[in-house]
């Protein structure tokens, strides 16, 4: 076996260092029931069962979050347990006269997954929401994304999406 | 034989990341028209439902706690403002779109104090569960110096100014402190000012 050069050594931490810069943050907290990658400068809170990711500089100030709500049993098919959900969310947060996109869903592997996405009215104005669930079977979990304009959305839903991409059950 | 190891190694740490493989696509919203000739059905209906039957909950999901729902979170619109204040009775904590004040709302989403903050700019606003505070993160314009000001919803009062590290990381709140985590370290805000008691 030939023995290890310094210069060896140094370039190892060196292409380390640049792995790990160009790592992005990981939730890790043994408090939450998931493992997701969290968007660059997004703020992580927790409260009960519910984890919530609010982006930076969002103007006005805190005009859009995702949620990720405690995972649940699942029951039966995932799109109907989705659905009901949704709906569920829809009338306790007063979002009335949705404009939806085309639903997706499908499954990949041992994950089912469905996703809404809609604008409504609400007495506080106009709101825009994603809905996103992925369930193994055994549990349902749901986020929503939600944003009180179009531009807030549009413009950040990308991350949102990543999130919910990155998203495992413990 | 060591080079490899630690090649591998970091090769494995690094793929950890792996995506889910869920084949979303990202959406796009048109903005909506301004619907403020809604019909006064579905306003009434509105209405009742703002205000969910403990029967509507337990069917499905328990509400999220009040910070944690859209509604609270995206308080920063007027609109918005109006309806927190008159369903809770305590004020609420605004931010001017320029980022550069604060207001504080009363139950009648009327100002009652205004809190200019200089050459610091919001970079978020927190409110607590139950709804009694509000914190507000701030970021020195130009200089990576930051802040944190609580306040008090029930007294509709600004409480005390935190220098930070950094940004946190991680907030939550407990019944009288809010704990952060900036630069790896936690940070425990007391939120009940006892010198104002």
């Amino acid at each position: 076996m030939k023995p290890i050069r310094p210069v060896q050594i140094v370039r190892l931490l060196l292409y380390s260092a640049a792995l790990w810069s160009s790592a992005p943050a990981w939730c890790q907290s043994a408090e939450s029931a998931y493992h997701y990658r969290v968007p660059q400068g997004w703020l992580a809170m927790r409260d009960g069962g519910v984890e919530t990711l609010t982006p930076p500089q969002t103007e006005p100030a805190g005009s859009a979050q995702l949620l990720l709500l405690a995972p649940k049993p699942a029951r039966g098919e995932l799109r109907q347990q989705f659905e009901q959900e949704r709906s569920a969310l829809e009338g306790h947060w007063g979002l009335r006269a949705p404009q939806a996109l085309q639903p997706q869903g499908g499954q990949v592997g041992a994950l089912s997954w469905a996703a809404h996405f809609a604008s409504y009215d609400s007495e506080g104005g106009q709101r825009y929401l994603g809905f996103l669930s992925l369930g193994d079977g055994q549990r349902f979990a749901l986020l929503v994304f939600a944003a009180s304009s179009a531009d807030h959305f549009n413009r950040l839903v990308p991350q949102a999406i990543d999130v919910y991409r990155s998203l495992a059950l413990r | 034989m060591l080079k490899r190891w630690c090649l591998t190694g970091l090769l494995v740490a690094h793929g950890a990341g792996a995506d889910n493989g869920i084949p979303v696509q990202v959406p796009q919203l048109p903005q909506r028209q301004a619907t403020g000739a809604a019909a006064p059905v579905a306003q009434a209906a509105h209405t009742a439902t703002a205000a969910p039957s403990a029967t509507t909950q337990q069917a499905t999901y328990q509400p999220p706690p009040a910070a944690a729902r859209p509604d609270a979170a995206l308080a920063a619109t007027p609109a918005t403002t109006v309806q927190r204040s008159q369903a809770t009775g305590l004020c609420r904590l605004d931010a001017a779109p320029d980022r550069q004040n604060l207001s504080l709302l009363g139950a009648d989403a009327l100002p009652r104090k205004h809190v200019p903050l200089g050459e610091f700019r919001v970079q978020q606003l927190l409110h607590s569960p139950d709804g009694r505070w509000s914190l507000a993160l701030l970021k020195l314009r130009g200089r990576a110096q930051h802040a944190l000001m609580t306040f008090d919803l029930s007294r509709c009062e600004s409480q005390a100014t935190v220098e930070l590290e950094g940004l946190p990381e991680d907030a939550r709140f407990e019944v009288d402190a809010a704990l952060l985590r900036v630069a790896g370290r936690e940070l425990r805000i007391p939120l009940i000012d006892r010198s104002q008691r």
